[in-house]
């Protein structure tokens, strides 16, 4: 079973510490795990374990609007589940919100449970009009493409995702 | 049961520095609008099954502040999970109201009556609330049971779940003509100002021409 990699956590996490990020939600799964590990033990960064990720996204946004700068960890699967919070609070309000997701299904995965998840995911970003990047190279990548997609959520006061697959994942 | 206007215009009453995160769906919003005269600590968001959320993590957020979400059955029957997180991560300072008509009050009446919700049958939400793991959950049939409990839920230092049952009755005032954007700037804005804060930060560029004496707190 496949892992974030060690380097890659800790270029998530600088990115995170840049941003400023003191707030996640998350309902882990097996290539993000340890990152949830790493949030959960980071000072400063309060972290709510969901049940369900459209309730992540609804936290999220609470918190948002009080300041807080929020992260949402699930996996792409969850964003199926998420969608019906994002399309009736992120889109009726243009409420913002980071979203960080394995791109499970994704070319090299080798789970068959998987499958419908990479085929389903990016249609449904773009359908929730979600800009979102595919992060497979680098950890030095992870952390630009978090810290530009961070920018952008900013700027378009709407949420923006960031999907890891490839050699992100050992 | 407890007549809805009667129950909002209680909570009206006893509403001062606290935020009220209030949910969209239904008449319920218009009243507390009319009620509440447009008070800067409202905010009406959150359609079926967002609210309670919303209003944890708004809570979270601001923690020396008291936090009210005002929350309805056929909203927490869509995604009661929201009650587990409730009880496991919610905190002291939030007080979850949750409005049950036993109905799905937006989508009106025919000559048959309301549509009724399963808080019609067997399902009782402060159970469930209970189940979940909430320690303060109760459930409200009269005025006088309504106050009580809201009562103690404002005054206290623990999260508490106020279940009322509340009787169908016609909006006792204008329909509302705010849109979710109005209600995020309006609330953020107040946030922003209240609490000495910047949320909303859509140029990085154009903050960079100021003098760094009187660039605004990015934190």
């Amino acid at each position: 079973m496949g892992k974030m990699k060690p380097e890659c956590v800790k270029a998530a996490m600088e990115a995170f510490h840049e941003i400023g990020v003191n707030f996640v939600a998350g309902l882990p799964d097996g290539w993000l795990l340890p990152l949830h590990e790493a949030v959960r033990e980071a000072p400063g960064i309060e972290y709510v374990a969901v049940p369900h990720e459209g309730i992540g996204v609804s936290i999220c946004a609470g918190a948002w609007l009080g300041g807080k700068k929020a992260v949402m960890l699930m996996e792409n699967s969850g964003l199926r589940v998420a969608t019906e919070t994002i399309a009736r609070i992120c889109m009726a309000g243009d409420i913002p919100v980071l979203l960080l997701m394995p791109y499970r299904g994704d070319i090299g995965d080798t789970e068959y449970w998987a499958v419908p998840h990479g085929i389903v995911v990016e249609p449904l970003l773009k359908a929730l009009r979600i800009p979102y990047t595919v992060v497979r190279d680098s950890a030095d990548d992870l952390k630009k493409q978090i810290l530009r997609a961070h920018n952008l959520m900013n700027a378009s006061e709407y949420p923006v995702a960031v999907l890891i697959s490839g050699d992100i994942v050992w | 049961m407890v007549k809805r206007y009667e129950m909002l215009s209680d909570l009206a009453g006893r509403i001062k520095d606290e935020l009220v995160v209030f949910y969209r769906v239904g008449i319920s919003c218009f009243e507390w609008e009319h009620l509440t005269r447009h008070r800067e600590g409202n905010i009406i968001i959150g359609d079926m099954g967002c609210t309670t959320g919303i209003g944890i993590g708004l809570a979270k957020a601001l923690p020396h502040r008291r936090v009210v979400v005002v929350d309805g059955d056929g909203s927490i029957l869509l995604e009661p999970a929201v009650l587990v997180v409730l009880a496991n991560y919610g905190p002291p300072n939030l007080a979850v109201l949750i409005h049950d008509n036993e109905s799905y009050e937006s989508i009106g009446w025919t000559e048959k009556g309301r549509f009724r919700t399963d808080t019609h049958l067997k399902t009782d939400i402060e159970a469930m609330a209970r189940g979940a793991g909430v320690k303060n959950a109760c459930t409200a049939r009269t005025l006088p049971e309504f106050q009580g409990a809201m009562a103690k839920a404002l005054a206290s230092q623990e999260l508490h779940v106020v279940v009322a049952k509340t009787e169908d009755q016609a909006a006792q005032a204008p329909p509302r003509h705010t849109s979710t954007k109005e209600e995020k700037y309006r609330f953020v804005r107040y946030i922003e100002r209240s609490e000495g804060i910047r949320i909303i930060r859509l140029s990085v560029e154009k903050e960079r021409l100021v003098d760094p004496s009187l660039r605004p707190d990015s934190s």
